[in-house]
């Protein structure tokens, strides 16, 4: 299913079609952070995300046109309620977290192994996830995660790109998505170059070995 | 090919009977059979519980002259208890126990067709009864009727394009009508005739013949939908009349004649070939040629029980065919046997659930047997989905992989000998077999009247190929998951004939084959079904990879199912009873068992529940402990499944919750050096201890252990233990010692880094610790207590200096060079600078307790000594130390400047008699103890600085008379200019203050000035009276109120009224400064 969904971007040559999933316990700004984004908007008050839901933007990575679908989740609800099939195919996963909230920056681990496991990508150790500690606008006596310990975390991990943003005030969000889609992007190109086993059959494997043939 | 009735001949006319047989109707027991001469002949037919059950027949009367023509058609109203007969043109009602006529619809003449209806409708006040309808087709006319209080009352008459030749009553108060050329759908109420567009030209020929002589037929199938048809073309409807989703049925002959005998699609074709289907998957089940038949009836719909009618009937001129349903179970066992499951499904899926009770069960059985051949096939991702989409038991989707994967439930553990080839022929013949016996109601034409059966032309080709299709008895006694007991049999066992080793398999299944069917220990159907799938050829290589990556993708999805209700640390126990709701989502439900816990909902999951062992529900506690069972294997198995095809999600699946069976975890990933996981396992499951030692075994040692290079050194214990919590303090203490020896730097992160976690652990106690392993690592806690963390307890304060100071007195060895002190003088100088600075700067410890630990007679402490005799206000002593010890004068001079700052006296020191710090120090500069020199330069000079801030007189007191005064002169100027720049400035103060006080006077005597004019007609704003001679308020606006009326008027502004009452000897006063306003500052008020 996926393999026909490449030819055809293939085909179009600009326009890549990127999934991306934010994961985040629920209150750190995930819906805020998408709308900021893609609406340019913020509303201070809170709104529980229910179920899944996305946003598209289509962005220039590089002079190539890429089409983001943003997928936003409710955080508490764990991973219980999506099913394997909401991750598979994501590009790139954003953790988002709380800089004045402690406990949502100590769960961003277990968001990322959980994440891994749903998605099941190829190579889990190269996969991008960008990591983002959002409200940084809230007053600076509130800050829980001290920067430096941040980006430890991520450098631990596979010196993930880190960003403090502000959804409220707009700050480092562009940044943030931009980075976001370019490494996303290359995840994309990284899987249809190797061939998607995820659409398996015997088949499959048949025309998989062809196409390697004929690229040698 | 399928069979699902057999077809019972059940009479036959003899030869010499020269009637013809033209019309049947059937309901309940009875049969009615309408012949050629206006005979009515009722007949009683059993109905048979098997197909092979001997069917009783008998006639029960014989009416002749029950119409003076043959009847062209039959109906009856069983709830009115009549039978309606179409014959010689018109539509007569009968009396369904006496055979009577009651009553001929005169307006029916040259009736053609008629269709009943009888059902549930509402009236308009939405009030439901039972309504019974007939519409009967004269030429382009319906006529309709309504049968009410014992007869038929016309209602109304609706004419249509060209007359129908075919009528179904399709939902409530619609009728579908069969046009020359189309259908139309008619409501009966509304008279609204909607035209049914149909495709046109269906299979074949049909394409250009569109004015086709056959008659346009149509059907119910079940409650709401239709089958329409037109040659060969077909069309579902809904009952409103609305097309469903195209699908042709494939048709090779146009049907003369269709029905629908719950749930199956019958035709009539010419030939006299009846035809069977599922009319959701069009397919050809049965095709049965029955010599001569042309009439076919099936059951009238029933809006009440749509599956009412499971048999029907077939007749020709001279002979009756009762068909007789398979029961279902065995159709669908047949189709399954075949591996025609998706038929199979379908069938079952359109059964109610009360004619085959475990009609969801066998559906995901058969789904499961589906999805095993999906795998056998190699369509692994399809199989895993359809697995994943019943949530079909771990166990069982597990074992179809080899034993890297599967561990000890794979069925390719065992090599299974080649089974017996198929099968039971007792049974065999007994499902497919025609009937054996049959009645012989009329003796004669057994042999040309059984029925032919042949198979359809496309069917798939039998499925199961050398494997064993399922045996019906061969049910392996499992355990829940359906793992078959493991086969141990010996090479010798196996070498045997092949029965004795199934019978070793099944040996249950056996035992019942051969005893009498017994009450006890039916193992149910289901399980019967359950069999190990066909050994599948060895998964190898890149097949294996591609398999493994699609169960991967059904663990994960079924792990997501079951986590929602267990968690590894949960006790099913406990939870048995207390009934705690493990996910946010799951609804507690009141269970009918009178426990009086809640139970849990486990909708979610109840596919996954085994039935339960003892017959009634399962508790709560059961239910769980089989869930964790069950997440247990899948865990596992996941983590088998990553080592396989993708080790780096290992990591991330021992670190969350899990529940991978521990000695497979360590198993595993010792086998493959993934020590990293397994320290990460371990501190997942809160074993700190274990992974402590690992870490050490790796970190504690010369070189790095190849297996896992990073673990070296103590780095990683380092990190391992901040994240510990303050309960687990003894192991922090345990494991960071070696830490603290080989790197003490690095080890004492693990107690002074800024995580949470650290910042919990028990101060005190890690001081302790800390010192008992070396007092610098002591200090630099402390220090780190109370610098960066600002704990201001006395005891870390009283143990800093204390710690400073044992590592100061620490003695060396005896020595050599004759140094005295473990540290270089330099060293020494450096914690003595530590010391001094903190004593000075803390205001925590506690100096009568610290002094006592310095030691008198070492220089390096003087300072120090002095700076906490300032801190105990000693300043006698502390200046002492200075100027006899030290003899450093500047710092002497420097300690009186710094208590000066810290507390200057507060008023002139020349006007109190109070001793400063400057006076005790001229005091022991001139005054000195007998065994000292007077100081004369330092004292003068200090009198020169400081003059002015030691008090004169005593100062002069103390001046020794031998001093010339011209030494004193710098001092008297110094004095005399500072008194005077105080009486200048007392002057400058003064005339201040006067101004000031000048200021205040006009600002009073220009608000006194203002006035208000009070006229006849002026009213108090509050309450709304005149003002005339009272006294009044005026506010800074100029507002004017009675003055009683002024504290509302006051709180409506924010402003507070003054306590002092108004000058009231002013009437028609004037605003006076009775006003304050809340925000101090109003205009208009200067
Ligand atoms: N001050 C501040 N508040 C934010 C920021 N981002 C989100 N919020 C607020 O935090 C709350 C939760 O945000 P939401 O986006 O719904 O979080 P989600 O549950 O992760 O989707 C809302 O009240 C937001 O207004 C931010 O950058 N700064
Ligand atoms: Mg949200």
């Amino acid at each position: 299913m996926s393999s026909r969904k490449k030819v055809l971007l293939k085909n179009k040559n600009s326009d890549y079609k990127l999934k991306v999933i934010i994961l985040g316990d629920s209150g750190v700004g995930k819906t805020s952070l998408m709308n900021q984004y893609v609406n340019k908007k913020f509303s201070a008050s809170y709104k529980a995300t229910i179920g899944a839901d996305f946003l598209t933007k289509e962005v220039l990575v590089d002079d190539r046109l890429v089409t983001m679908q943003i997928w936003d989740t409710a955080g508490q609800e764990r991973f219980q309620s999506l099913g394997v099939a909401f991750y598979r195919g994501a590009d790139c996963c954003v953790l988002v977290y709380d800089v004045n909230n402690q406990k949502s920056f100590e769960t961003l681990d277990s968001w990322r192994d959980e994440f891994l496991i749903q998605a099941s990508p190829r190579d889990a150790d190269s996969f991008p996830f960008v990591v983002i500690g959002n409200k940084i606008d809230v007053d600076d006596g509130k800050r829980q995660v001290p920067q430096k310990r941040a980006m430890a975390f991520c450098q631990s991990k596979g010196s993930l790109p880190y960003f403090e943003t502000s959804a409220k005030e707009a700050i480092n969000v562009e940044q943030a998505f931009e980075v976001i889609a370019r490494h996303a992007l290359a995840q994309e190109e990284a899987e249809e170059y190797s061939g998607d086993f995820g659409a398996s059959t015997i088949v499959d494997i048949g025309a998989d070995a062809d196409r390697d043939g004929c690229a040698c | 090919m399928l069979t699902t009735f057999h077809a019972r001949s059940i009479r036959e006319l003899s030869p010499k009977d020269r009637s013809r047989q033209e019309c049947i109707l059937a309901y309940g027991e009875k049969l009615l059979v309408g012949l050629n001469n206006g005979t009515l002949r009722i007949y009683r037919v059993s109905n048979p519980t098997t197909p092979t059950e001997p069917i009783d027949i008998e006639c029960l009367r014989e009416v002749e002259g029950f119409t003076k023509r043959p009847i062209n058609q039959m109906g009856c109203i069983k709830e009115s208890s009549i039978i309606v007969i179409l014959a010689d043109s018109y539509v007569s009602t009968y009396d369904m126990a006496t055979y009577e006529k009651l009553e001929t619809l005169s307006k029916t003449r040259g009736a053609t067709l008629f269709a009943l209806t009888s059902g549930v409708e509402r009236d308009i006040a939405g009030v439901p009864s039972v309504v019974s309808r007939l519409a009967v087709v004269v030429k382009r006319k319906l006529l309709l009727y309504l049968w009410k209080d014992g007869e038929f009352h016309d209602s109304n008459e609706i004419t249509l394009l060209s007359q129908p030749r075919s009528l179904t009553w399709a939902a409530e108060g619609k009728l579908c009508a069969g046009l020359s050329s189309s259908f139309a759908m008619v409501d009966v109420n509304t008279e609204v005739v909607e035209d049914i567009p149909m495709a046109g030209g269906g299979g074949g020929a049909g394409g250009y013949l569109s004015w086709s002589t056959r008659n346009p037929l149509a059907t119910r199938l079940g409650d709401d939908e239709l089958l329409l048809v037109r040659d060969s073309t077909s069309m579902y409807i809904s009952s409103r009349g609305d097309p469903l989703e195209s699908k042709q049925i494939p048709w090779t002959h146009a049907p003369d004649q269709l029905g629908y005998s719950y749930p199956f699609l019958v035709s009539l074709h010419p030939h006299h070939t009846l035809q069977i289907r599922n009319p959701d998957t069009q397919n050809l089940l049965q095709t049965i040629t029955l010599p001569g038949a042309t009439l076919l009836h099936t059951p009238q719909h029933n809006h009440a029980l749509s599956h009412a009618g499971k048999q029907f009937y077939l007749a020709s001129p001279t002979q009756i065919w009762k068909m007789v349903l398979v029961d279902y179970g065995t159709q669908v066992k047949e189709l399954t046997t075949k591996g025609e499951y998706d038929e199979a499904i379908s069938i079952l899926e359109q059964i109610e659930q009360a004619l085959f009770v475990e009609k969801e069960e066998r559906i995901k059985e058969i789904q499961m047997l589906k999805a095993e051949k999906l795998f056998s096939m190699g369509k692994f991702r399809d199989s895993m989905d359809l697995f994943a989409k019943v949530a079909a038991p771990p166990a069982r989707v597990i074992r179809l992989y080899p034993p890297a994967v599967a561990g000890e439930i794979s069925n390719q553990i065992v090599e299974e000998p080649a089974e017996e080839p198929p099968q039971d022929k007792a049974s065999q013949s007994e499902e497919n077999g025609s009937p054996t016996e049959e009645t012989k109601q009329n003796g004669e034409g057994e042999d040309k009247s059984s029925p032919t059966e042949e198979q359809a032309p496309g069917t798939p080709p039998k499925e199961n190929g050398n494997h064993p299709s399922t045996p019906d008895v061969a049910a392996p006694r499992s355990s829940y998951f359906g793992i078959p007991a493991r086969l141990k049999l010996s090479s010798a066992a196996a070498a045997d004939d092949t029965a004795s080793i199934k019978s070793g398999r099944s040996g249950k299944g056996d035992s019942e084959a051969a005893a009498p069917p017994s009450a006890t220990a039916t193992p149910p159907p289901a399980a019967q079904a359950i069999l190990p799938p066909p050994p599948t050829n060895r998964l190898e290589g890149k097949v294996l990879k591609l398999a493994v990556q699609g169960l991967v993708s059904y663990l994960v999805e079924m792990r997501r199912k079951l986590l929602k209700y267990v968690k590894p640390d949960m006790d099913p126990d406990a939870l048995g009873e207390s009934a705690i709701a493990p996910g946010p989502e799951t609804v507690l439900a009141f269970g009918d068992a009178p426990s009086k816990s809640a139970a849990i909902d486990f909708s979610e999951v109840a596919a996954l529940l085994p039935p339960s062992r003892h017959g009634g529900e399962m508790s709560v506690k059961e239910q769980l402990e089989n869930l964790m069972e069950m997440a247990k294997l899948i865990d596992t198995t996941l983590l088998r499944s990553y080592m396989f095809t993708n080790s780096s999600l290992v990591g991330p699946l021992v670190r969350v919750e899990n529940f991978c069976d521990p000695e497979v975890v360590h198993e595993k990933l010792v086998e493959t050096g993934r020590f990293k996981e397994l320290v990460d396992y371990l501190a997942n499951k809160k074993l700190h201890d274990k992974a402590l030692v690992l870490l050490k075994s790796f970190g504690d040692r010369e070189d790095p252990d190849d297996r896992e290079p990073d673990l070296h050194g103590p780095q990683a214990t380092v990190t391992y233990l901040q994240k510990l919590h303050a309960d687990q303090l003894p192991l922090i203490f345990e494991y960071s010692t070696w830490v603290l020896h080989k790197d003490p730097k690095l080890g004492m992160e693990v107690f002074v880094d800024d995580t949470p976690q650290v910042e919990s652990l028990p101060r005190d106690k890690v001081l302790d610790f800390l010192k008992s392993i070396d007092v610098k690592l002591g200090v630099r806690y402390a220090e780190h207590l109370v610098h960066e963390l600002k704990d201001d307890s006395p005891d870390y304060h009283n143990w800093l200096i204390e710690g400073y100071l044992t590592i100061m007195k620490e003695h060396k060895e005896p020595g050599e060079d004759g140094w005295q002190w473990k540290l270089s003088s330099a060293e020494r100088d450096e914690y003595g600078q530590k010391v001094l600075k903190f004593t000075e700067d803390s205001h925590q410890y506690w100096p009568e307790k610290v002094i006592k630990w310095l030691p008198k007679d070492d220089p390096t402490f003087y300072e120090i000594r002095a700076s906490i005799l300032s801190r105990l206000g000693e300043h006698r002593q502390a200046l002492e130390i200075f100027v006899f010890r030290m003899q450093d004068f500047s710092k002497a001079e420097a300690y009186c400047n710094r208590i000066h700052q810290l507390s200057p006296p507060a008023s002139d020191p020349a006007e109190t008699s109070t001793e400063t710090v400057y006076s005790i120090l001229l005091s022991l500069y001139l005054n000195p103890p007998s065994n000292y020199e007077v100081q004369m330069p330092p004292a003068l000079d200090l009198l020169s600085r400081h003059g002015a801030r030691v008090d004169p007189l005593e100062s002069l007191r103390l001046i020794p008379e031998s001093i010339k005064v011209a030494d004193l002169g710098n001092y008297f100027e110094n004095r005399i200019r500072h008194s005077n720049s105080r009486v200048n400035m007392n002057r400058v103060m003064a005339q201040l203050y006067k101004s000031e006080a000048f200021r205040w006077e006009e600002l009073n005597a220009e608000a006194k000035k203002k006035a208000v004019a009070i006229g006849e007609e002026r009213v108090c704003p509050v309450c709304h009276k005149r003002l005339g001679k009272s006294v009044i308020s005026v506010f800074p606006d100029g507002q004017v109120v009675h003055y009683g009326c002024a504290n509302r008027l006051a709180g409506r502004k924010g402003m507070a009224v003054k306590e002092e009452p108004v000058d009231l000897g002013l009437r028609r006063g004037f605003g006076t400064d009775r006003w304050s306003s809340a925000s101090g500052n109003t205009g208009g008020w200067r």
